[in-house]
């Protein structure tokens, strides 16, 4: 399986303008390989920067991306494999449509990769699939769609490229609850069925606390804490301290050990809380 | 990356370029504009390269940004040069091989166009862009044209859509900028390939590009009417331009550099 991580990672922009400013800091993690990786942060916090350091996009100012140990810029010209292996999902990314129709444009990555007509057919389809595309809207035009169904294709685009490691940049913002619980569940159907390694960056505490497995907290382009869900949640004051409200679950769960009720701060599900609280009860 | 474009660009600042009354700056950059193609001879151009220098210090704006700016124009600059350099007929011949005949007129001839662009392409935008906002650059211009007014040219009209035209300039930049990302985060190549493939490879960036320009023209359409816009009709400006003593004096400098360089033309330094 792939890992990937950063060491040391700095990144800054408008170099040698008026507006200079840092966007990474120094940023060192790792990302399981087979788990979901939540990035969360405020909105600035370097989260979307990160992302494009991630693939390629970008490359840091200092420090390195190492995939499977090696540097991904080690070799210039082979950059685009990079890509290749670590997709990724853009934020609001149903503006990058353009093909006639959507399987052309679900198709537009393998395409590129210069795969096989009767391989891009059974990515393309199997693609569709995990994102929650109907069969028959892929002889459709991308902008007769709705919103939520454009956000589908784009994001069975990346998907169609069977990457390795596969980050989704707030894949659900700007959908409504019913529309962000089915991208979700999507993702983390993907993830366990095909075994990837996915990073989701947002900063939805109870998204993460959902369906993330493990957590990388950025405050001002430095990685402020990380570990599993658990762990991170379990460092209420480091999370309030740094202006993140925490999952409602979890709130709760401290509002009651500060009563005197002796309960594990670090819960984030309701089944977990329900289960805490019931025994309390019971003693 | 795109969003390295400085051409064009306004910095803030609050030098005595950034404080001239924005319709004195536009008439001074035409009288500038004209009061470059009036200089010839080194003396003149000397004086002129000297007067754009000390307005760029003026600005307050650093070298290094200006220069950036410049990266456009290099090319042409450098392409009027050579041509110059070659096809310039004189008496002072210095290298002459086979039809390749290079005189001194030429090499000066491609020194003072040189002077002349760079001159003109820097001294426009440090009066219009560097240092006035599109905004008051608008004002001035719709200020300017309002004799027009009587003749029921649309000035108003012309100004609102050129304020909008520059306020998604960066919006725009910013766009492509995102899509061109994604695209290649899904294994598009700009970078290499032959020119016909390369222009190929935008086809996926121009399209989503053209439907967001759209969305967005609609939505803003649907914005300004829903705060009652109707046109220019009784409309009064927030920032109401006024003319003082300065400003006119700062005129004066720029006409003045017009006559100083009509002279200096007349001088002539080492037979040029």
């Amino acid at each position: 399986m792939t890992e990937l991580r950063l060491e040391e990672v700095s990144y800054k922009y408008g170099i040698g303008t008026p507006f200079e400013k840092d966007a990474l800091d120094s940023v060192s993690c790792s990302f399981t390989p087979g788990r979901i990786t939540g990035i969360i942060g405020h909105t600035g916090s370097g989260k979307s920067t990160l992302a494009q350091l991630l693939n390629g996009l970008n490359k840091p100012h200092s420090g390195r991306v190492l995939i499977d140990g090696r540097d991904i810029w080690e070799d210039k010209g082979s950059i685009i494999n990079v890509r290749f292996r670590v997709g990724l999902v853009f934020q609001y990314p149903e503006y990058q449509l353009f093909e006639e129709t959507v399987y052309a444009d679900i198709a537009f990555g393998p395409k590129n990769m210069r795969k096989s007509d009767a391989e891009i057919d059974a990515l393309v389809k199997s693609a569709a699939e995990f994102a929650g595309v109907s069969e028959e809207l892929l002889q459709k035009s991308p902008f007769e769609l709705s919103g939520g169904q454009k956000r589908r294709v784009a994001i069975a685009g990346v998907m169609a490229m069977d990457p390795d490691i596969i980050v989704f940049d707030e894949p659900a913002a700007g959908l409504d609850p019913g529309g962000r619980e089915a991208i979700f569940k999507g993702i983390k159907d993907y993830q366990r069925k095909k075994g990837k390694t996915v990073i989701i960056i947002s900063h939805s505490m109870e998204d993460m606390a959902k369906y993330a497995d493990e957590l990388v907290v950025l405050k001002d382009g430095r990685v402020l804490c990380s570990g599993s869900v658990a762990e991170v949640f379990g460092k209420s004051e480091l999370i309030r301290s740094s202006g993140l409200g925490l999952p409602w679950v979890t709130s709760f769960m401290n509002k009651l050990s500060t009563l005197g009720v002796e309960v594990d701060c670090g819960v984030y599900t309701a089944e977990d809380a329900y289960q805490q609280i019931i025994s309390r009860i019971k003693e | 990356m795109l969003t390295d474009i400085t051409l064009g660009q306004y910095f803030p600042g609050n030098s005595l370029l950034h404080k001239a009354d924005p319709r004195m700056k536009v008439v001074s950059m035409l009288i500038f504009a004209v009061a470059v193609f009036m200089a010839s001879g080194l003396l003149a151009y000397l004086f002129l390269a000297a007067f754009v220098l000390l307005a760029c210090f003026l600005s307050g704006i650093s070298l290094k940004v200006i220069l950036k700016g410049l990266k456009p124009v290099v090319f042409i600059t450098v392409f009027m040069g050579v041509i110059n350099i070659f096809f310039t007929a004189g008496e002072r011949v210095l290298v002459e091989l086979g039809f390749i005949r290079i005189c001194a007129e030429g090499l000066w001839a491609a020194l003072f166009i040189a002077i002349r662009i760079i001159s003109l392409v820097m001294g426009t935008t440090l009066l219009l862009t560097y240092t006035t906002s599109p905004n008051v650059l608008c004002d001035a211009i719709e200020s300017l044209l309002s004799p027009l007014k009587r003749l029921h040219v649309p000035v108003h009209d012309f100004a609102m859509m050129m304020t909008i035209a520059l306020r998604f300039v960066p919006a725009l930049i910013e766009e492509t900028d995102k899509i061109m990302s994604a695209q290649k985060a899904r294994g598009a190549n700009f970078e290499t390939g032959s020119l016909l493939s390369r222009a190929k490879a935008l086809l996926p960036v121009l399209i989503p590009l053209l439907v967001s320009s759209i969305r967005r023209a609609t939505d803003l359409a649907t914005a300004m009417e829903c705060r009652c816009y109707t046109g220019g009709e009784g409309r009064t400006k927030m920032r109401v331009l006024k003319l003082s003593f300065k400003d006119w004096l700062f005129m004066l400098a720029w006409i003045a550099l017009g006559v100083a360089l009509y002279f200096l033309s007349t001088v002539k330094v080492w037979g040029v």
